[in-house]
C-alpha cells in the first residue's frame, strides 16, 4: 500500500514504502510530526538536485526511490549519519542507472541524432510551446493556492535587478523580523512547494501527458 | 569565506568543477543547509536573470552549455519562466473591460428640483441625450471588446501557423543536411541547433576516417559569430584536456587549455569549444583532444577529430 505524507498544502505519494514504515521514517527524523515533515522534505530536496544535475531519469521519481530505500535502511538500524548515507544512496541509484542505460553512440547508427542536446525536431518545438502555455496554466492553480502572503513574499523577493536584489533582500528580511539566510531558505522552501505542486498538475494534463 | 562559497556554487551550477570536486561540494550540500540553501537560490537567481536577458552574451552561452544539461534543469527555467510571468506580467489585464459606471455618479434630487417646466423639458431632453449617448457607447464598446477577441483568436491562429511553417522549413533544413547531390560524396553533418542568433553549434564523434566520403562536413553560414564544437568522447579518464585545432596539413591554427568534459541528456560525454569563425576559412580540418590525468600536466593524445568546413 502506498503511503502519503500531508503538508500543508500539499501530498506526496511514497513509491514503494508502507505507512508504517513511512510513520517509523518520520518519527526518526523528529518526533514533532511537523518538523520530521519539514525535514524529509529538505532531504528528499537535496537528493532532487543531485538527480536534476546527473541526468538519470526523473529526479523527482528517483528521490522517492532513495528516500524509500533510506526508510529500509532505517528499519535495520543501520544509519548513523543520515546526510551521507542519503548522498551515498543517491551516488549508487546514479551509478545503477548510467550502467543500465547505453554507454555511447556511434555517428553511424541512423538514430545517433536523437540522442543529442538541441536536437532540431519541430514537433519538440510545438510540443515545448504546448507545454509552456500549460506550464502557465498549472501555475495559476498552484498560485491561487497559495496564501496571500506567500504569493506577496515571492512577489518581493524575485522583484528588482541583479545589482539591487541583494540591498532589497536585505531589507525585506529586516522588515520581516528575520535574518537573510532565514528569508531565502524559507523562499527556497515556498517555492520547492510550488514547484512540486505544478509538477504534479503537468503530469495530471492530459494535452501534455499524450505528447510527451 | 562567503564568496568562496557563492564561487563555488556558482562554479557546480555551470558544471565548472570537475568530478571530485563536484562529488565533494554535493555532499557538502548534504551536511551544510545553509550552503544548500545559497546554491538553491543562485540557481533561482541564475534561471531568473537568465530570464529577463540580465546576462551578457558569454554567461548566456556558459549559463546554456553547463547548466542547462539535463531536460530536469531545462524543466527547472519552463517552472521559472512560468513563475516570471505570472509574478511580474502585467499586461495581461481582462480582456471585458467594465463599461464607466457614468450611471453611479447620478446629481442629487436636489441638483435637479427645478420647478420651471421648460427647463425641466431642456433639463428632460439633456437626460435623453445622455441615456442616448451612453447606450450608443455601450454598443461601441460591445463591438470593441468582440473586435478585440478576434483580433486575439487571429493572433494565437497566426502564431500557430508560424509555428507550423517554421516547422516545415526546419525539416526541409534536416532533409537537405542528410546528403545532398552535389556535395562532392561528402556527408553533410547535420545542423544541430543554433544557441543564439549569431552561434552555431556542431557535434563530433571521434576518429580519423579513412575516406573522403565519411568526413563530416560542417556548413558554416558567414553571419555567424561563434562556432561551437561539441566533441564526443568514447573516455572520459582525465580531469582536464586540452584541444588543438589545426590544418590537415599541420598547421597549428587555434588551441585552448583547461576544458572539462561535460554530459549531454544520455549521458554521453563531450568536451565543448567555441571557437571565432574567421580562423575557419574553409577546407579540412583536425581538432586533437590531449587529456590531462588529475593533478599531473597533459601527456597523452586522446582522440582526434576530423571535419570539413564550407563557407556560405
Amino acid at each position: 500500500m502506498a503511503a502519503w505524507l500531508t503538508y500543508p498544502g500539499l501530498k506526496y505519494e511514497m513509491a514503494n514504502l508502507s505507512t508504517v514504515r513511512f510513520a517509523s521514517f518520520l518519527a526518526w527524523l523528529d518526533s514533532d510530526p511537523v518538523t520530521a515533515a519539514e525535514k524529509y522534505l529538505a532531504l528528499r530536496h537535496k537528493l532532487v538536485k543531485v538527480f536534476e544535475r546527473t541526468q538519470c531519469g526523473d529526479p523527482e521519481n528517483l528521490a522517492d526511490e532513495a528516500m524509500d530505500r533510506i526508510a529500509k535502511k532505517l528499519g535495520e538500524g543501520a544509519i548513523h549519519n543520515i546526510n551521507s548515507y542519503a548522498y551515498a544512496v543517491a551516488m549508487k541509484i546514479s551509478l545503477e542507472i548510467r550502467k543500465a542505460s547505453g554507454r555511447f553512440v556511434s555517428i553511424d547508427h541512423n538514430d545517433w541524432q536523437d540522442s543529442l542536446v538541441g536536437d532540431p525536431d519541430p514537433e519538440k518545438r510545438i510540443v515545448d510551446a504546448i507545454r509552456h502555455a500549460t506550464s502557465i496554466q498549472c501555475m495559476d492553480r498552484c498560485l491561487k493556492r497559495l496564501p496571500t502572503g506567500d504569493h506577496e513574499l515571492l512577489l518581493q523577493y524575485y522583484a528588482g535587478e541583479k545589482q539591487v536584489r541583494i540591498q532589497h533582500r536585505q531589507e525585506l528580511a529586516e522588515k520581516r523580523g528575520t535574518s537573510l539566510a532565514r528569508l531565502r531558505s524559507e523562499v527556497n522552501t515556498l517555492r520547492e512547494k510550488l514547484r512540486g505542486c505544478v509538477h504534479r498538475c503537468l503530469r495530471t494534463n492530459p494535452r501534455v501527458a499524450e505528447r510527451i | 569565506m562567503g564568496d568562496t562559497r557563492e564561487d563555488k556554487s556558482m562554479r557546480y551550477l555551470l558544471g565548472k568543477l570537475s568530478e571530485q570536486e563536484t562529488a565533494e561540494f554535493q555532499a557538502q550540500c548534504f551536511d551544510d543547509d545553509d550552503l544548500f540553501s545559497e546554491m538553491v537560490n543562485l540557481e533561482n537567481d541564475l534561471l531568473h536573470s537568465y530570464i529577463r536577458g540580465e546576462f551578457s552574451t558569454a554567461e548566456r552561452q556558459e549559463f546554456e552549455t553547463g547548466y542547462l544539461i539535463s531536460p530536469a534543469r531545462r524543466w527547472n527555467l519552463e517552472f521559472a519562466r512560468a513563475l516570471e510571468h505570472r509574478l511580474f506580467e502585467t499586461g495581461e489585464t481582462p480582456v471585458s473591460p467594465e463599461p464607466e459606471p457614468l450611471l453611479t455618479h447620478r446629481p442629487t434630487r436636489a441638483g435637479l428640483a427645478v420647478q420651471s417646466w421648460p427647463v425641466r423639458l431642456v433639463a428632460g431632453a439633456i437626460a435623453l441625450t445622455a441615456i442616448a449617448a451612453i447606450s450608443w457607447l455601450a454598443v461601441i464598446i460591445g463591438r470593441l471588446n468582440v473586435e478585440l477577441g478576434q483580433l486575439k483568436t487571429q493572433q494565437v491562429e497566426s502564431r500557430r501557423t508560424q509555428q507550423e511553417l517554421q516547422a516545415q522549413l526546419d525539416t526541409l533544413r534536416a532533409h537537405q543536411g542528410e546528403g545532398v547531390p552535389g556535395s562532392y560524396g561528402r556527408r553533410q553533418f547535420p545542423y544541430v541547433q543554433p544557441p543564439g542568433p549569431d552561434t552555431m553549434a556542431f557535434n563530433l564523434t571521434p576518429g580519423l576516417p579513412r575516406s573522403a566520403g565519411t568526413i563530416q562536413q560542417l556548413i558554416l553560414p558567414s553571419r555567424v559569430l561563434l562556432v561551437t564544437l561539441k566533441l564526443y568522447l568514447e573516455d572520459d579518464k582525465y580531469s582536464s584536456y586540452r584541444a588543438s585545432l589545426g590544418t590537415i596539413e599541420g598547421k597549428q591554427i587555434w588551441r585552448k587549455t583547461g576544458l572539462k568534459s561535460q554530459m549531454d541528456s544520455q549521458g554521453h560525454r563531450f568536451v565543448s569549444l567555441e571557437i571565432p569563425p574567421d580562423i575557419l576559412n574553409g577546407g579540412d580540418y583536425l581538432v586533437k583532444l590531449d587529456g590531462a590525468p588529475q593533478g599531473r600536466e597533459v601527456e597523452e593524445i586522446v582522440v582526434a577529430y576530423r571535419f570539413s568546413i564550407a563557407r556560405h
